[in-house]
């Protein structure tokens, strides 16, 4: 009786099966024309409006094809380059990866011959947050420094993507000679040097995280880093320059071309700067202390250094003798998840390993990530003893959280680094 | 049957098709291209099902849901791609969701606990329900959301739009402020079972028995 029921169940399922794909199939043989039109269709319609848009124009570069194109290419963001000599505009295929998600996002930028920008469509973003329709109108009529265009706020990974490939699209043309560069006002200049200098200050695309100041005298504004580690100051006078002060007590300047020219600035001037800076300063040092001392033992005093030169997202360096030896302390504060700021630990001994390692809140908004891996103990353990020589980055890594990631590897890299004292 | 659309409604009583409801309602013509949808499937389900549920053992009676709503599913995906191709590409993969919404396998199970009338007007009314809700949520997402509907611009909204509407998280707020509205506004009485019972078209429990 058993297996006379088990008979007619797997028959009954088989039944069922065959009446489903019977059904499946003859839809299929239904449908299938239908759908091959209308792909047909779409493929066809998609050619005419790319032929609509190119018209007649001359292919200077294709990807696809290196060898037969006229233009000399380096950016990766350049997927194709055209010339509509009717229209007198330069048509360009941008694609970056560079963007939130990380997948290609995809642009057409049009050029007119006097290097303004006639036109600026996003035509794939697959980033779920909307840049909104002001952003892609800000670049019409910007000229090679897109001085007026500015990133979105809470969309500044995917606006800075888009941003760099625009400029990649215009470096291309302007150094295959097709028109000349756009002068940068010193404002500019300067607040493109921001990055380089003062990483510090930065987050990954490298768009300042910090509060804007007001200055005083030559000193007409300025940024406090999110994270406590610096300012930034732009100095107006005979030359505009740009002025790094951090809380590791260095001040440095430099020149529209980016030279350093501390040596050769009035002592008053950084002064001044550096007193507008403790003025502005956050005491994060008691904090800073009471962590790194719970890394040591019991009754070692931390005694604050200086680090001039460090432009980092470190904000504390300190030097405690122990029974163990001499140990240095410090306390980086890198951007994490939504630019938020995380505070990481550690205590290295006399030949630069780690020996301690702490970090506030690893993963922040922990609520918001399912798909991330992470053995809290073994990760922070994996960190002891490493060096500025072994340490190669994948330490850092958490499996689906790479904002956090980054932040562990900036800190590590910037807190290894050998200093000198 | 006001009382099976406004009272005992799935979606709004017991979730059930939340995700098509969702993943549809970012447009109005997605919307009505997953409604039509999800009433083929289930009429066609519950016709199947009802025809064969004499000669489904008990112990089959899970898988053979299983496979006809898989069946009717993956036709219905073929027909939206060949007959609707515009809806089709604004539901992307949620189109193939269908084949695993509770709200049609659980209308599906029922068709085969009941005459085949019943089970007909139950997946009848369950697909009803479901249109209503879902086109009632995609106006609201494509009005304020994209100032549009059906894609047609509704220049009076254009400058009060607000674009969160038309991604996941902005469509999660709506779909929780019309529910509280609905369960308000036509609260359903009776214990969770019973109401359940009910929303699945299903007899009231035999206490006695």
């Amino acid at each position: 009786m058993k297996e006379q029921s088990v008979l007619r169940t797997v028959l009954c399922l088989v039944l069922l099966l065959a009446l489903m794909a019977v059904g499946v199939l003859g839809v299929n043989a239904l449908t299938a024309p239908v759908i091959a039109e209308n792909e047909r269709l779409a493929a066809e319609a998609a050619a005419e409006a790319e032929k609509a848009l190119l018209g007649d124009s001359e292919l200077l570069y294709d990807r696809a094809d290196p060898a037969a194109s006229t233009l000399t290419v380096t950016a990766d963001t350049v997927q194709s380059v055209y010339r509509d000599s009717t229209k007198e505009v330069y048509l360009l295929r941008l694609s970056t990866s560079e963007g939130y998600s990380k997948l290609p996002i995809e642009l057409t930028l049009t050029i007119d011959f006097e290097g303004k920008v006639v036109s600026m469509e996003v035509n794939e973003n697959p980033d779920d947050k909307d840049l909104g329709e002001e952003f892609p109108q800000s670049f019409v009529g910007q000229d090679s420094t897109l001085s007026d265009v500015a990133l979105v706020a809470g969309v500044t990974f995917s606006s800075s993507a888009i941003r760099n490939a625009v400029n990649d699209g215009f470096n291309t043309l302007i150094d295959n000679g097709l028109f000349a560069a756009a002068e940068k006002d010193d404002s500019q200049l300067l607040n493109e040097l921001i990055p380089a200098v003062y990483p510090g200050i930065v987050n990954k695309p490298g768009v300042v995280q910090g509060e804007e100041l007001s200055g005083s005298g030559s000193i007409s504004t300025g940024y406090k880093a999110a994270n406590g580690s610096g300012f930034v100051w732009f100095v107006s006078g005979e030359e505009n320059l740009l002025a790094v002060s951090t809380t590791l007590g260095g001040v440095k300047l430099y020149n529209t071309a980016g030279e350093d020219v501390t040596a050769s600035v009035d002592a008053g001037l950084i002064d001044e700067i550096r007193a507008l800076s403790e003025a502005n300063a956050d005491d994060l040092s008691s904090k800073q202390i009471k962590a790194l001392g719970k890394m040591l033992e019991d009754g070692a005093e931390l005694n604050a250094v200086e680090v001039p030169g460090l432009c980092s997202s470190v904000t504390g360096a300190y030097v405690a003798e122990t029974s163990e030896g001499t140990r240095y302390a410090f306390a980086a504060r890198p951007y994490g998840y939504s630019n938020e700021v995380m505070d990481f630990y550690y205590v290295l001994d006399e030949e630069g390993a780690i020996a301690a390692f702490r970090v506030s809140e690893l993963i922040l908004h922990s609520e918001y990530f399912s798909s991330y891996e992470l053995d809290d103990a073994s990760y922070k353990e994996g960190f002891l003893g490493l060096t500025a020589e072994s340490y190669n980055g994948e330490q850092a890594l958490i499996s689906g959280a790479t904002m956090s990631s980054d932040a562990a590897d900036t800190a590590t890299r910037e807190c290894l680094r050998p200093l000198r004292f | 049957m006001k009382e099976k659309l406004l009272y005992l409604n799935p979606v709004t009583l017991l979730f059930l098709g939340a995700a098509p409801a969702l993943a549809a309602s970012a447009d109005v013509r997605a919307a009505l291209g997953m409604s039509a949808a999800v009433l083929c499937v289930l009429l066609c389900s519950a016709l199947v099902l009802g025809l064969a549920r004499k000669w489904i053992p008990a112990e089959a009676k899970l898988p053979a849901a299983l496979l006809v709503v898989a069946g009717f599913a993956s036709m219905a995906q073929l027909l939206l791609q060949a007959f609707l191709p515009g809806a089709f590409a604004m539901l992307g993969f949620y189109a193939a969701v269908l084949g695993v919404d509770l709200m049609i396998f659980g209308s599906a199970e029922n068709a085969m606990e009941q005459d085949l009338g019943k089970g007909l007007l139950s997946a009848l009314l369950s697909g009803l329900c479901f249109a209503i809700f879902v086109l009632v949520l995609a106006a609201l997402r494509e009005l304020f959301g994209a100032a549009s509907f059906a894609g047609n611009a509704v220049e009076a909204l254009k400058d009060y739009k607000i674009p969160l509407l038309t991604q996941a998280s902005g469509g999660l707020i709506v779909f929780s402020i019309l529910l509280a509205v609905v369960n308000r506004l036509f609260p359903a009485q009776g214990s969770v079972g019973a109401l359940a019972r009910a929303a699945a078209g299903l007899e009231p429990e035999d206490k006695e028995a």
